[in-house]
């Protein structure tokens, strides 16, 4: 996937993961930590494995200035990784911000 | 990569800060690193782990595997 590839990507699904492994089996724990919090969410997400794609791999570091992964982005905004998301999501403020992007009811 | 170097490192970008290393599993690649300092008042959590990667020039995904972040202000 190249960067032009990524920026598309982040435009056409409002949640979506870079993780390793997949949703069914993620590879990491940091990635199962924000796979879990999405779970619980409740809200359609897509994911990209990006052990299956060591472009994406390398391209998704650069194009989000970010050393690792998972990576989320929302409504192409990147969130950030595990301990970030972890955090937000604690707060409530990772709630708040999918309701005020509508992705979420309730 | 050593916790003790790491902490110089970040000492460098952070004067004064509060920081601790701990190295997970003992191989050196998988850190917990905690930095306390006032340079992130008023920033959000994003950019404050964003200070601590460029402080880190580019060390983690190179010599460290993996790192669990947590920083705050100084309360």
């Amino acid at each position: 996937m190249t960067k032009e590839d990524i920026a598309k990507d982040i435009e056409t699904y409002h949640v979506i993961l870079y993780m390793k492994g997949t949703r069914e089996q993620p590879a990491c724990g940091f990635s199962a930590v924000v796979l879990q919090l999405l779970k619980k969410l409740n809200i359609p997400f897509e994911c990209r494995n990006v052990l299956e794609d060591p472009v994406l791999r390398q391209n998704i570091k650069e194009f989000s200035s970010w050393p690792t992964i998972p990576q989320l982005y929302i409504c192409g905004e990147f969130i950030g990784g595990a301990d970030i998301v972890r955090d937000l999501y604690s707060s409530g403020q990772l709630h708040t911000l999918l309701k005020e992007k509508g992705l979420i009811a309730e | 990569m050593q916790p003790e170097s790491l902490k110089s490192l970040l000492l460098t970008s952070f004067p004064q800060a509060e920081i601790d290393i701990t190295d997970m599993y003992g191989d050196g690649q998988h850190l917990k690193i905690r930095v306390v300092s006032n340079l992130f008042k008023g920033k959000s959590l994003l950019a404050q782990h964003r200070m601590v990667y460029d402080a880190l020039e580019g060390i983690v995904g190179e010599k460290i595997h993996a790192v669990s972040l947590h920083t705050q202000e100084v309360i």
